[in-house]
C-alpha cells in the first residue's frame, strides 16, 4: 500500500492522541520526575545531595531490602509450583463451558480489592480463625495466631497475585503446537518425558513473564504486609508508604521509592535473562 | 485421582477468602469470625446505617463511574491515535501504558506530592489518580480489538463517500463494541476495589469503601466491615457474571500488544 500522508492529515491524527499525551504528562510523568529529583534534594532546599540515598545503606536497611526479595522470591517460586497444575488443568479442559466456569473461578482473586482478601485472611489465620484450632489440636502453641509474620504475608501475596502467573503459563501451554508431543510420543517418549523435555522447557516463556509480574507486584506491595503484618513485617514498599503518609519524610520516601523501582527493574531483567536461557530456542543458537 | 484431589484443594483455596468474607458477615454474634457464630443479616442493616462506610460507598460508585466515562473519552482515542500508525508508534505506545509498569507506591506518592499542592487531595483528586491508572487497560482492550478488525472495513466505507465522523460512528465503532464493553466493565471494578493508590490521595472526607474498609482494620474491626466488603465482592461478581458471558474480560489483562 502507498502510504500518502499529508502533514495536515498527520497532525489532525495527532490531536486524538492528545488527550492522553496532556494528561500522562501533567499528572504521571511530571509528579514522577518531582520525585525523582526530590531523591537527590536536600530537604527544604536546592542543590544535590546522596545522603536522602546514603541513609539506606545501612545495616538496617539492608535488611529491610533482603526480606523484601526473600518474601517476593517465596511468592514467585510458589506461585510456580501451585500455579502450573491450575494453569495445565485449564489448558486440559473438556469443554468450552467448563474452561470458562474454571478461568472464573482462577480470576477471583483478581476481582477482589486487596483490602477484601487481606481482610479475609486474617479471619482464616487470625487466633480465632480457620486454620489455629487444628494446629492447636496438634499439640503446636499458637496463641498468637499465625498472623504478623513472613509466612502469612507470602501466603497472602501468592493468594492475591497467582491469577497472573496462572494465565501467563495457561497462553504459553496454549501456544504449544500439539503435534510436537504427540511426535515425542511417537517416537517413544513416556508421558512424563513429554512433559519434562517438551512441556515444560516450551512453557518457560509463561513461566517467566508471569514470575516478572508476580515478584514486581510482591516487591511493591505495602498493602498486604501492612494489614497482614501488623509492624512486624517489614518491606520497602510499606517504608515507602510510611515515610510519605506518616512521618511526611517526601525526601527520604523519594530515595527508598527510588531504590525500590530500581531494584525491581534489575530484578525483573535478572528474571528475563535467566527464563531466556532457559528456552531451548535460544540455547540452540549458542 | 491424587493430582485432580490437589487441583480442586488449590481451586478451593482460590475462592476461600470469598466464603470467609461472606460468612463472617452473616454471623448473629458481636465478633468477627469464620465461621459464623449463628446467621443473621443484622450487620448489614448496622452497614446500612453506619454513615460513614455507606459515604464511602457512593463515593466509591460515583468515581468508579466518573473514571469509566473519562478513560473512554480519553482512552479510545489514544488507541486509534496508535492504531493509525503515527511516528515513534512503539514509543508512544509504551509511554501510554507505562502506568501499569510504575509500582502504585510510587504513583501514589507521586500524586499525593502534586496534589497537596495543587489542593487537591479530595475525590477530583482521586477521580484522576484513577484515570491515570486504569485508562492504559482501556487503551489495551481497544487496541487488542483494533487488532482483530479488519482494516479494509474502514476504508471500503471511505471509498464509499463516508467522512471520517460517519465511518467511526458507523463501522469503526460497532467494531470496538464487545472490547469496549469489555474494557469498561474491567475499568470500572479496578476503580471500585482500588485501594493501593486510594490510600494516597483520600482525605478523611472523600475515603471511597475499601479506604474506610482498610482505616477501620487495624482497630477493632467490627462485622459490618464484613458486610461492605461482602457487597463490593458481590457487586463485582454481578458485573461480572452479567459482562463475562458475552465480552470477554480476560482481554484488558493479556490483549494488546504494542
Amino acid at each position: 500500500m502507498i502510504s500518502r500522508r499529508s502533514p495536515i492529515r498527520t497532525i489532525r491524527r495527532a490531536l486524538i492522541g492528545l488527550p492522553m499525551a496532556i494528561l500522562l504528562s501533567v499528572f504521571f510523568f511530571y509528579p514522577l520526575t518531582d520525585i525523582l529529583v526530590m531523591a537527590f534534594q536536600p530537604e527544604n532546599g536546592d542543590g544535590f545531595t546522596l545522603t536522602n540515598l546514603s541513609r539506606f545503606t545501612d545495616n538496617y536497611y539492608l535488611g529491610v531490602f533482603l526480606d523484601t526479595i526473600v518474601i517476593s522470591a517465596a511468592a514467585t517460586i510458589l506461585s510456580i509450583i501451585l500455579g502450573f497444575p491450575l494453569a495445565w488443568h485449564l489448558h486440559h479442559a473438556t469443554s468450552a463451558h467448563k474452561r470458562a466456569f474454571w478461568a472464573l473461578v482462577t480470576l477471583t482473586p483478581l476481582m477482589l480489592s486487596l483490602v477484601v482478601s487481606s481482610f479475609a485472611w486474617i479471619l482464616i489465620l487470625g487466633s480465632n480463625g480457620l486454620v489455629v484450632p487444628v494446629i492447636r489440636t496438634l499439640g503446636i502453641d499458637v496463641t498468637s495466631g499465625l498472623l504478623n509474620s513472613k509466612t502469612a504475608v507470602v501466603i497472602v501475596t501468592i493468594s492475591s497475585f497467582i491469577s497472573y502467573m496462572i494465565l501467563n503459563i495457561y497462553s504459553a501451554l496454549q501456544n504449544i503446537d500439539p503435534s510436537i508431543v504427540r511426535a515425542a510420543r511417537i517416537h517413544g517418549a513416556s508421558p512424563t518425558t513429554a512433559f519434562f523435555r517438551i512441556i515444560l522447557p516450551l512453557s518457560t516463556p509463561g513461566i517467566v513473564s508471569g514470575s516478572a509480574i508476580v515478584f514486581a507486584m510482591s516487591m511493591s506491595a505495602f498493602v498486604i504486609p501492612f494489614l497482614i503484618g501488623g509492624g512486624r513485617v517489614k518491606v520497602i514498599g510499606l517504608f515507602v508508604y510510611n515515610f510519605t503518609v506518616q512521618l511526611y519524610d517526601w525526601s527520604g520516601g523519594a530515595a527508598l521509592g527510588l531504590l525500590l523501582f530500581l531494584l525491581t527493574i534489575a530484578a525483573t531483567w535478572a528474571i528475563a535473562v535467566v527464563g531466556d536461557r532457559l528456552t531451548p530456542w535460544h540455547r540452540r543458537g549458542t | 485421582m491424587i493430582v485432580r484431589g490437589v487441583i480442586y484443594s488449590l481451586y478451593a483455596l482460590l475462592t476461600l477468602p470469598v466464603i470467609c468474607v461472606i460468612g463472617a458477615s452473616l454471623t448473629a454474634g458481636d465478633f468477627l469470625s469464620f465461621p459464623p457464630d449463628g446467621l443473621s443479616l443484622r450487620w448489614y442493616s448496622a452497614f446500612f446505617a453506619d454513615r460513614e462506610l455507606m459515604r464511602g460507598a457512593w463515593i466509591s460508585l460515583a468515581i468508579a463511574a466518573a473514571t469509566t466515562a473519562a478513560t473512554v473519552a480519553i482512552g479510545v482515542p489514544a488507541a486509534l491515535f496508535l492504531e493509525s500508525d503515527p511516528p515513534w508508534r512503539r514509543l508512544i505506545g509504551s509511554l501510554f501504558l507505562s502506568p501499569l509498569n510504575i509500582p502504585l507506591v510510587l504513583t501514589g506518592f507521586a500524586m499525593l506530592v502534586l496534589f497537596t499542592r495543587l489542593n487537591l487531595v479530595n475525590a477530583t483528586g482521586l477521580f484522576i489518580g484513577h484515570v491515570v491508572v486504569t485508562v492504559p487497560y482501556m487503551v489495551r482492550t481497544i487496541l487488542s480489538s483494533l487488532a482483530l478488525t479488519d482494516p479494509a472495513l474502514p476504508r471500503a466505507a471511505a471509498i464509499f463517500g463516508a467522512g471520517p465522523f460517519r465511518i467511526f460512528r458507523h463501522v469503526t465503532l460497532p467494531l470496538l463494541k464487545p472490547g469496549l464493553i469489555s474494557g469498561c466493565v474491567f475499568v470500572f471494578l479496578a476503580s471500585l476495589n482500588n485501594v493501593a493508590l486510594s490510600v494516597f490521595i483520600a482525605s478523611p472526607g472523600s475515603s471511597p469503601l475499601p479506604v474506610v474498609i482498610f482505616s477501620r482494620m487495624d482497630s477493632v474491626a467490627s462485622p459490618s466491615i464484613a458486610a461492605g466488603a461482602t457487597l463490593l465482592i458481590l457487586f463485582t461478581a454481578g458485573c461480572v457474571f452479567a459482562f463475562e458471558r458475552r465480552y470477554s474480560l480476560l482481554g484488558p489483562l493479556t490483549g494488546g500488544r504494542i
